[in-house]
């Protein structure tokens, strides 16, 4: 189907050129959550990354913006917003969220025909990054994390030790209990 | 479940799974009292009914890999932009 391709070969274009330069990356947002739950349709792939080394933002913005749009141009910022065939890429790292090694350890690799092997960031962290967002953000983004959580313990899929220990590492525990209380 | 204020600060008491006994975390500034106390609201009320994940099961669960079935996710995506796009929204914008 032509419109699937399309789609998939600016995802795996998109992979190709940040895996480039930052190899601990993983899928998050309305994306990935579509992994773990009932999808809803999303404009957007969202990309997360360590883009606090100065040196590397610069190398990977200079590259970038030699073959797509990306806004802004300069480094400093914790959004990117990059145009890939027509396909919106966000690369983030927001200030408040801790990813660390341990994050990036537990990404589930998917491989998808036509684009490749897909890390995603785990259901739990994936949860942990919605419930920081929504200190700023509000509850849109705690009803992901909520669906996540559901959706994934009717498959038997989620360790509720460590999500609370990342809530914790992350100061949004109380929420995170809130969230698993029913 | 209430939010307690002590001077401009806020806290909530609650109940810790991992400590098995109750813990009061500070939640921030009483700036931020109706905010927080929406949060605390939707985090414990929002639901998903049962018939809603038997059809998530049923019908777009890939029990191979144990994730939603691939072609969903990807859907997911060509199905957003492409209706965006027919809402009047010609090019991808940065802003």
């Amino acid at each position: 189907m032509e419109i699937e391709w399309k789609y998939k070969n600016a995802f795996r274009i998109a992979i190709k050129e940040i895996r480039r330069f930052y190899p601990e990356f993983a899928i998050i947002g309305r994306f990935a959550r579509n992994f773990y739950a009932n999808p809803e349709t999303t404009l957007d792939i969202d990309f997360i990354a360590n883009l606090d080394d100065v040196e590397r933002l610069a190398e990977f913005i200079e590259h970038i913006s030699s073959h797509y749009e990306i806004f802004p141009n300069d480094v400093g910022h914790w959004q990117y917003k990059i145009i890939i065939k027509g396909v919106r890429v966000d690369l983030v790292k927001p200030p408040q969220y801790k990813f660390d090694d341990e994050v990036i350890s537990r990404r589930r690799i998917v491989r998808i025909e036509g684009v490749g092997e897909v890390p995603i960031l785990s259901p739990e962290d994936l949860v942990t990054l919605y419930v920081v967002a929504s200190i700023n953000r509000g509850v849109k983004d705690l009803i992901k994390a909520k669906d996540i959580i559901i959706y994934s313990l009717a498959k038997h899929d989620f360790n509720e030790d460590y999500f609370l220990r990342k809530c914790e590492e992350n100061s949004v525990k109380a929420l995170c209990l809130t969230l698993l209380s029913n | 479940m209430k939010l307690q204020v002590n001077g401009n600060y806020i806290y909530i008491t609650l109940w810790d799974k991992q400590a098995k006994k109750p813990r009061r975390f500070y939640l921030g500034r009483k700036e931020n009292f109706k905010k927080l106390e929406e949060l605390f609201r939707v985090a414990r009320e929002y639901r998903i009914t049962k018939q809603e994940i038997t059809d998530y099961l049923e019908y777009y669960f890939d029990k191979r890999i144990n994730l939603t079935k691939i072609e969903y996710v990807i859907l997911s995506l060509s199905l957003g932009v492409e209706l965006w796009k027919l809402n009047g929204n010609i090019r991808m914008r940065l802003e």
